[in-house]
């Protein structure tokens, strides 16, 4: 039974001025979408009975089974008043807090706002939040203060406690509001006073300091609300029921006889009236008068609801015919009272009534909208309004003006602006549409859209990611259902299909290119829970990715990352967001299993300098150490034989056929230059690209001026940090970077006949280069590649280690080649008989090693065509890169080597009163504090912390939780931190034993993540796999 | 199974046995299970968390325990832990359930690892990960062979999983250098075996970059040995091609 049909609709369309674009903004389970349910109902599209059962806007069948909404839907409503029609545009949006990006899109849609309040539980966060983000987008909001039935019948509330208790609420949104305002204020003076001073110091003048904050010249009277201004509603959605202070004051006006003017601005405040007198006066609370609010209104309410709760059915008959309601004689037999309440009320009190009104009176219509907000949604960033092309400009007069641009423009009419904000909706149905789908032409301009458009070129200052394309289709939203429509009228809030290829999130919609793409949205939430996303069948991969790019391109608060692991991340606002894009993805946009993990953690490998003191904060070398049991099997493991070590950490290695002699050395290098090296990887790869071709003999002119420059200043920048007696020379003497040859990690050549350092020299003498060590040259810095992309610890990158090469002896080996022909024929034979080439960094060679049966012969990385020397290790090449590659890596492992975890930065908003909880699961998750400090104006405290990536997860949710949604974490991925604690570390000396224990069971962190790493890939992990024997299981299994 | 019946025979549980033959004699001790093979990888540091009793036996299920002169024979010395620690170190184990539960799994582990390290999906070339392989090679049923080393399975698992789903050894990126008079008889040659050649530069010299299939590389180095007789040369220039770093959907 629809009332409306779809011409009325088009016809009310056109009317711009009796549109209103209405959004309903509250804490989640405040009765938004039953509120809804209430207006629908009165169009006739669901039955008033089921109003507030059915949750007619939320479609999903989650939403459903859950109970709240998790997407916001618009339905387009027809209001008539005396003999104006309005068109009114309701958008129904998710209270909870991981859907906030769904309340960001319809607030910018939305010139106006309902806020929804519930009488019992006050204010709560997300109202906080959604006051906030409509007080941002310059919108204006109602207040519906809901649920006033609970008052009286869960809480048995006199009407005097209720008023006591609705106005405290009042004046605590009243009290936010003027917070909200006050910020604004105080920001603006900021800015004021940045720009004076900025002018002040270039005029030198005499500084005249203004103390007065700027609150006392501004009006804010306007903002607050309050009943006598008409802007507070009080409802029962549940119970169909609602007023406004004007009802009461239209009905006293003519039954006691004051004007109605006055009542107006009595109703609401402690005035009480004097019967006799039949005056109004204000309230002695002594006296025990009652005030008009109480009198008048809530006590006949009460009084109702008293009567049918106690099925009196006397009263209730006196009350209904009193009222002059005509009460259905199945609601009056109704063994329910809430159906009696629900039957008498809605006739008595209509709640859309009371809504639509003052929304239609209250609220601007999308002719009316404020200059202000049309120059801040054109302004990206720090523009001014001035700054944009005099085309742009002209665009305001058009949106601010009110004025009516002639109806029929064509289409390539320039004066016209469309935008469109873009808000998706779900449509199981047509899955081509789905994706996209606008709530929104801005309605401010008087333009028709029409169909098959599409906007001309021109030739204005360039937008980054501009396109052309046609509007296909275009819909009126009906809650869940779509009626195509030819055309739209300005002012409206529409649907449009067809524009999947081109929007992704967002767009700002315009015939004209001299538009400037709108203001990004308003985030409250940004997404923060990431989780790694995987097909049940391998096989279905492509399905997945197809999957996530879609859903991608339907949830504004959605980022879908694939790393370089080959992971496909996705990142979410919360746990509960988590669970509705999962489900989206299984069942609509991938139809596949799915399963999801926790994302794989990075870690980076590093040595330090030996510590000073032990873990009791003792000087180390001065206990006397305690034999520990296995001590010295222990280190016996670590570095096989053929491997000298000096006491200063120098490794000598010869390669298995004893020709080449290398002796390598590792260094920690200083902070500083591991983040230099860090922010120039491109540079380096540029830098190694140049060399390569400066080897091959190629022109060197291709090299511009700038990239000279700028690897002079690299190496400047290099030279200046790496200074003192350890570090001479070193920065002339760099052979390589790594892994991929632009990593953080150096190769250092010390050796005597060293002359081919990365830097790229005067040309002519490279080229030259072609030394005899040149090929060996290259297998050494493979070796050292393949050392640096895997480290000893658990086979994750190295980070701020350098290598120095401090000796090569390849003399052997150069005898070798002039008797090298008679070899050849026999290794010919040999090599036959070998295996499958190994081409990759040997994972476990570590562990082989150890078996006593070394076999780097086997890993042959690269050879070398020019000398075919070959013996039974294999090619001399491979011998070298495996020989270095050990090298490196021995002489990591004789260095105090540490973990290096990746570290988010964390900014927390939160309130006083919560901190402390913050605090606690920060420390719990072994984050740090960085800097607290309160923000101006407002009683929020930005938190700055960094928190390991490996501790994370779940991070957002847990902090959630324990503080209410009071505070919001968000986390940005910062810097590489070594992790203090040694992975390897046991108790040594008295004191330690003392404090740990033997077996130093307590939390060793770095070892923890070592071996949650070791794990994960299979490597052998140092565990007991039963810790005590007695405590098995002791039955045999045949008994 | 028949009915539980009390019998005066003691079955040995939660004991492994360790034997080892010396001077033609068997000898045994009794440990605990899951607690050699910790012994043995220095895990387990404690002596009496892995065996039962210090004494040596010539069969512990019969509780038949080793003569001292046999022992002295034997080893030289009569002192029990030693030869308990000498047995634990060289005999022949047991191994237990859990210990070759833990082995398997991590050799399971291990042979994802190297798959997902080698391959590519060849749409994206971009890596999948571990989990995705290990989820891939149970799908296969693949069965660890604990005989076997883990890169050779591997390579095995990487041929089979090639039937089910779109993976693919990384390529490997090389570039010849090749006197011209043999390079264009040569190149014909080399053609089979390259999968892309990414650019090929005549100057005084043939140069040609190219990927390949890792599993080629070898005889494509004997190849142009043999025929260039050591004038040409070969360089890797990547190990594996990929894509590198994070990308957004945008």
């Amino acid at each position: 039974m629809v009332l409306n049909s779809l011409d009325k609709m088009i016809q009310l369309q056109k009317n711009t001025a009796n549109i209103r674009n209405i959004c309903v903004l509250a804490h989640v389970d405040h009765g938004k979408t039953t509120l809804a349910d209430c207006l629908i109902s009165s169009n006739g599209i669901i039955s008033s009975r089921l109003a507030g059962k059915l949750r007619y806007m939320d479609s999903r069948e989650d939403e459903q089974i859950r109970g709240i909404t998790m997407k916001s839907s618009a339905i387009s409503l027809h209001y008539a008043t005396g003999n104006e029609e309005y068109l009114i545009n309701l958008i129904d949006s998710p209270g909870h807090v991981d859907f906030s990006s769904e309340v960001s899109t319809a607030v910018r849609i939305c010139d106006g706002c309902i806020i929804v309040v519930d009488a019992v539980e006050g204010i709560c966060p997300q109202t906080q939040a959604v006051l906030r983000q409509a007080w941002l987008e310059n919108i204006r909001p109602v207040l519906v203060i809901n649920k006033i039935d609970r008052l009286i019948v869960e809480l048995k509330f006199t009407p005097q406690e209720a008023y006591s208790h609705l106005k405290n609420i009042l004046e605590q949104i009243n009290a936010l509001t003027g917070t909200l305002f006050t910020s604004k204020v105080l920001e603006e003076r900021a800015e004021r006073e940045t720009e004076s001073q900025v002018n002040l110091n270039s005029e030198q003048g005499e500084q005249v300091y203004d103390w007065s904050t700027g609150l006392e010249d501004t009006d804010d009277s306007h903002l607050y609300f309050s009943p006598e201004q008409g802007n507070v509603v009080f409802t029962s959605a549940i119970d169909g029921w609602g007023f406004g202070i004007e009802h009461f004051a239209k009905i006293y006006s003519q039954k006691i006889g004051i004007k109605k003017e006055v009542l107006l601005k009595t109703l609401w405040g402690d005035y009480y009236i004097n019967m006799k007198a039949k005056k109004i006066m204000k309230v002695d609370q002594a006296k025990g008068k009652k005030p008009l609010f109480v009198q008048l209104i809530l006590e006949n309410i009460w009084s109702l609801y008293d009567a049918v709760l106690k099925r009196d059915k006397e009263k209730i008959d006196k009350i209904v015919t009193s009222l002059g309601l005509k009460i259905g004689a199945r609601e009056a037999r109704h063994s329910d009272p809430k159906v009696q309440i629900n039957a008498i009320c809605s006739q008595w009190l209509p709640i859309s009534h009371a809504v639509l009104a003052m929304v239609c009176q209250k609220l601007p219509s999308p002719l009316d909208i404020t200059a202000e907000r049309v120059e801040k949604l054109m302004c990206t960033g720090s523009q001014t309004f001035d700054s944009l092309p005099p085309e742009t400009q002209a665009l305001k007069a058009g949106l601010s003006l009110k004025k009516k641009l002639p109806r029929d423009v064509s289409v390539q009419d320039k004066g016209t602006q469309r935008s469109l904000q873009q808000h998706r909706h779900r449509y199981p149905w047509s899955p081509p549409r789905m994706g996209v789908h606008l709530t929104q032409v801005q309605r401010e301009k008087s333009q028709e859209v029409p169909l098959g458009f599409s906007a001309p070129p021109d030739d204005l200052p360039p937008v980054p990611h501009m396109a052309y394309c046609t509007l296909e289709n275009l819909y009126l939203l009906m809650g869940r259902e779509l009626e195509e429509l030819e055309e739209v009228p300005p002012g409206n809030v529409l649907g449009i299909g067809g524009l999947q290829d081109f929007v992704l999130k967002s767009a700002t919609l315009c015939s004209l290119p001299s538009c400037p793409p709108f203001i990004p949205l308003n985030f409250e939430a940004t997404p923060i829970v990431r989780v790694a996303v995987e097909p049940k069948h391998p096989s279905e991969m492509p399905q997945l990715v197809k999957g996530m790019k879609l859903l991608n391109q339907a949830d504004p608060c959605v980022q879908i990352l694939i790393q370089e692991t080959g992971e496909h991340v996705l990142v979410t606002a919360g746990e509960v967001h988590l669970q509705r894009c999962l489900d989206d993805l299984k069942e609509r946009f991938a139809k596949i299993h799915i399963s999801v993990s926790e994302p794989i953690i990075p870690f980076r490998e590093t040595i330090t300098k030996p510590p000073k003191v032990d873990m009791v904060n003792e000087e180390i070398g001065k206990q006397q150490k305690v034999a520990v049991i296995h001590q010295t099997k222990e280190d016996q493991s670590k570095v096989p034989e053929g491997v000298q070590v000096d006491s200063d950490g120098l490794i000598t290695m010869t390669t298995p056929n004893k020709l080449a002699m290398l002796s390598v050395r590792a260094m920690p290098l200083p902070e500083e230059v591991t983040q230099i090296l860090e922010e120039n990887s491109d540079l380096i790869r540029s830098m190694e690209q140049l060399t390569s071709s400066l080897n091959e003999g190629k022109d060197t002119q291709m090299i511009n001026q700038k990239t000279q420059e700028k690897i002079l200043e690299f190496k400047g920048k290099l030279e200046h940090h790496l200074t003192g007696r350890k570090w001479r020379n070193t920065v002339d003497q760099i052979w390589s970077f790594g892994p991929r040859k632009c990593g953080p990690n150096i190769l250092v050549n010390k050796s005597e006949d060293f002359q081919n350092s990365v830097w790229p020299g005067p040309a002519g003498k490279a080229s030259k280069e072609a030394s005899r060590y040149r090929d060996l040259g290259n297998s050494i810095v493979s070796g050292f590649q393949l050392a640096t992309l895997s480290g000893p610890m658990c086979e994750e990158p190295l980070m701020g280690v350098c290598f120095v090469l401090e000796k090569w002896d390849l003399s052997k080996f150069e005898e070798q080649e002039t008797s090298d022909k008679q070899n050849q024929e026999q290794s010919d034979l040999v090599k036959g008989g070998q295996g499958e080439v190994k081409t990759y960094s040997g994972r476990d060679e570590n562990q082989e090693q150890q078996d006593d049966c070394p076999e780097p012969f086997e890993k042959r990385t690269a050879q070398k065509g020019d000398s075919p020397l070959t013996d039974c290790y294999g090619p001399f090449s491979g011998q070298l890169i495996a020989t270095m590659k050990e090298a490196c890596r021995y002489a990591l492992q004789v260095k105090p080597q540490r973990l290096m975890a990746a570290m988010y930065t964390c900014d927390i908003m939160a309130t006083g009163d919560v901190l402390g909880r913050v605090y606690a699961v920060l420390s719990k998750r072994e984050g740090r504090v960085l800097q607290e400090e309160m923000k101006e104006g407002t009683d929020m405290f930005i938190i700055k912390a960094v928190l390991p990536v490996a501790e994370s997860f779940g991070f957002a949710d847990e902090i959630r939780k324990r503080t209410s949604g009071l505070a919001s974490p968000q986390l940005v991925f910062s810097h590489w931190e070594i992790i203090p604690s040694d992975p390897f570390w046991v108790p040594t000396t008295e004191e330690e034993y003392l404090h740990f224990g033997e077996k130093a069971d307590c939390e060793n962190q770095a070892r923890k993540y070592m071996n949650a790493v070791r794990k994960r890939k299979g490597l052998y992990v140092e565990e007991k796999i039963v810790e005590h024997a007695e405590k098995q299981r002791t039955l045999s299994k045949n008994k | 199974m028949s009915i539980f019946t009390p019998t005066n025979q003691i079955r040995l549980t939660n004991v492994a046995v360790v034997r080892m033959k010396r001077a033609g004699k068997r000898f045994e001790i009794a440990c605990y299970k899951n607690k050699v093979v910790g012994w043995r990888s220095g895990v387990e540091k404690d002596l009496d968390e892995v065996l039962q009793t210090h004494s040596v036996f010539v069969n512990v299920s019969k509780g038949q325990v080793a003569k001292k002169e046999d022992l002295i024979s034997a080893f030289g010395t009569d002192d029990q832990t030693e030869i308990c620690k000498q047995i634990l170190t060289k005999g022949e184990v047991q191994v237990s359930d859990k210990e070759r539960h833990t082995q398997l799994e991590q050799m399971f582990r291990d042979i994802a690892t190297i798959v997902a390290d080698k391959c590519v999906n060849p749409e994206t070339k971009r890596p999948y990960t571990v989990i995705l392989i290990e989820r891939a090679m149970k799908d296969i049923h693949y069965s660890v062979k604990p005989n076997k080393s883990t890169k050779q399975q591997a390579l095995e698992v990487i041929k089979q999983l090639k039937e089910k789903m779109k993976i693919e050894r990384a390529h490997m990126r090389l570039r010849f250098i090749l006197p011209v008079n043999e390079g264009k008889k040569l190149k014909e040659k080399l053609k089979p075996l390259i999968k892309v050649i990414e650019s090929e530069d005549y100057n005084q010299q043939l140069e040609i970059v190219c990927l390949i299939d890792p599993g080629c590389f070898r005889e494509i180095d004997e190849l142009i040995k043999k025929e260039t007789k050591g004038k040409g040369s070969l360089e890797v220039l990547n190990l594996k091609d990929v894509e590198e770093g994070d990308e957004k959907f945008e």
